[in-house]
């Protein structure tokens, strides 16, 4: 009797620590749609948001593309916990892949709750992709618009030729490395580099604007300022 | 009315030459490319002008002083501007069959039809264009199919060239099966696959093309629209009705489809191994 007792007591200390998985629809504030992408990419957007407390972590990004519809679902993974569960919301960014798409404008919703529109231009006719990008891996202010990309150069082949900066017109800079082939040989020699890079007053003015730096492996760096601060 | 070439030779002066010590039997070499592109250039103008709508002009232009290894398409009001650049005329790869087939691809975007680059657009995707250069455009130059393959590696060589990829091999096939159509530029051992399709007269490769029913809403739209639009190309050639059953018959065809329900090997791989 007291060993069923015994199992009792410990079955349910067990099951209220460990609680069981509950998948729900996270809590996003926030849709950055960058602007420049034509119908060679593979796109990305970004979604912002909040998890209620350090009980909440990020799951799984669903996307749907039916039509001009682009659908996408953020999830998180509720512990059911009822220890170290503080309150405190806890910020988080998920770069969503879309990948490739038809030229043309499409209506994004995230989680039934954000809106916005992409638009997709189509890509130059080229017979073949001679455009290529930087490996950047991370963002440095500088000071002012001053910013710095850092990341690496693969060989020295290939060398740096422009950095072009486009807006959305209102939340994201796109930041475009674009690099130039030096010579046909191109033998591997990993080393760091360092562009500097000045960003647009206009986009200063907003206090959390995103910054979508495009790489060099068709995806991109992102990295949301926090400018609150420093005004 | 009718379609004409104009083609620029742009002479590289001595002087800038012998400033660069390698640059001088270089440009010999590309300028005795140029003469045999050009009169490939001539024999393309006089091929395809049947193809072309009428009102529509096709301009070639040479521009064997830039380095940039590529080639490109334009349109503006009722002209086709079709441009290919030194390092692509002056490629080790570069002959008169891999030029005209290269022609053949930019063509392809101005006449190859659905899938297009954007829902509103004139141009073809690459890999329509890669489509449309094997089947309806290169056996105009080239009937024996041995030369049709040569060129075919040669140009996805080039490509391969340029952005850094493994060489394709007409021994191998690309296995990938995507689950979206590929709007941008598929991987060179797929555009291989999809000359080859193309001029074979096979569905359209899945490693780029999904077929999907959307493509036929694209058509009623374009129908509707004036102007100089791709399916004034198409309409000389397909009615919708027939263009709404060769995309059916994709979808029964469909590789993907074969390889799923019944466990074979994919009809590229399949086709490769009896015809090599």
């Amino acid at each position: 009797m007291k060993q069923i007792l015994f199992a009792s007591l410990m079955m349910m200390s067990i099951s209220s620590v460990y609680a069981q998985l509950d998948v729900t629809a996270a809590q996003v504030k926030h849709l950055y749609v960058p602007t420049g992408f034509d119908s060679n990419d593979s796109i990305e957007v970004v979604v912002t948001g909040n998890l209620p407390n350090p009980c909440y972590s990020r799951n799984t990004v669903s996307v749907d593309v039916k039509d001009d519809l682009i659908n996408i679902h953020v999830s998180v993974l509720k512990r059911e916990e009822k220890l170290n569960c503080p309150a405190m919301q806890v910020p988080f960014k998920e770069v969503v892949s879309v990948g490739n798409l038809q030229g043309g404008e499409y209506n994004i919703n995230v989680n039934g709750v954000l809106n916005d529109t992409l638009k997709v231009a189509e890509a130059e006719s080229g017979a073949v992709d001679d455009h290529l990008y930087a490996a950047i891996d991370n963002l440095e202010h500088k000071g002012g618009d001053n910013y710095v990309l850092h990341g690496w150069r693969y060989s020295t082949c290939i060398d740096i030729d422009k950095v072009e900066v486009i807006s959305n017109g209102k939340d994201t800079l796109s930041v475009l490395p674009i690099m130039k082939l030096l010579s046909d040989f191109c033998p591997m020699k990993l080393t760091p580099v360092a562009y500097p890079v000045k960003l647009g007053a206009r986009l200063m003015k907003m206090s959390q604007p995103l910054i979508h730096v495009r790489t060099m492996d068709g995806k991109s760096f992102n990295s949301v300022l926090d400018l609150r601060e420093r005004r | 009315m009718n379609a004409f070439v104009l083609i620029f030779l742009l002479v590289t002066t001595g002087s800038q030459a012998a400033c660069l010590p390698d640059s001088g039997p270089t440009s010999k070499k590309i300028l005795m490319d140029v003469r045999d592109i050009e009169n490939a250039a001539l024999d393309f103008e006089a091929s395809v002008r049947s193809l072309l709508p009428s009102g529509i002009n096709l301009i070639v232009r040479l521009e064997p002083n830039s380095p940039r290894t590529n080639a490109e398409i334009s349109k503006s009001g009722n002209e086709l501007s079709l441009v290919v650049w030194g390092g692509m005329l002056g490629h080790p790869e570069m002959d008169r069959g891999t030029f005209l087939l290269l022609l053949c691809h930019e063509l392809g975007h101005a006449l190859g039809g659905p899938p297009l680059k954007s829902r509103n657009g004139w141009s073809s995707t690459e890999g329509q264009a890669d489509y449309y250069s094997g089947g309806s455009c290169f056996h105009l130059f080239e009937p024996n199919e041995e030369l049709f393959l040569y060129s075919a590696l040669k140009l996805t060589s080039i490509y391969a060239h340029v952005t850094r990829e493994v060489a394709p091999d007409l021994q191998r096939c690309d296995e990938v099966q995507v689950l979206r159509t590929n709007y941008g530029y598929p991987g060179v051992q797929c555009r291989l696959d999809t000359m080859i399709a193309g001029r074979r007269n096979l569905p359209r490769p899945r490693c780029w093309y999904f077929p999907q029913t959307d493509h036929r809403i694209n058509m009623q739209s374009e129908i509707k629209e004036e102007g100089f639009t791709t399916s004034d190309f198409e309409v000389q050639k397909f009615s919708i009705q027939d263009r709404i059953k060769k995309l059916d018959e994709e979808l029964r065809q469909s590789p993907h489809q074969e390889s799923i329900n019944d466990g074979q090997k994919s009809e590229c791989a399949a086709h490769y191994e009896t015809n090599h």
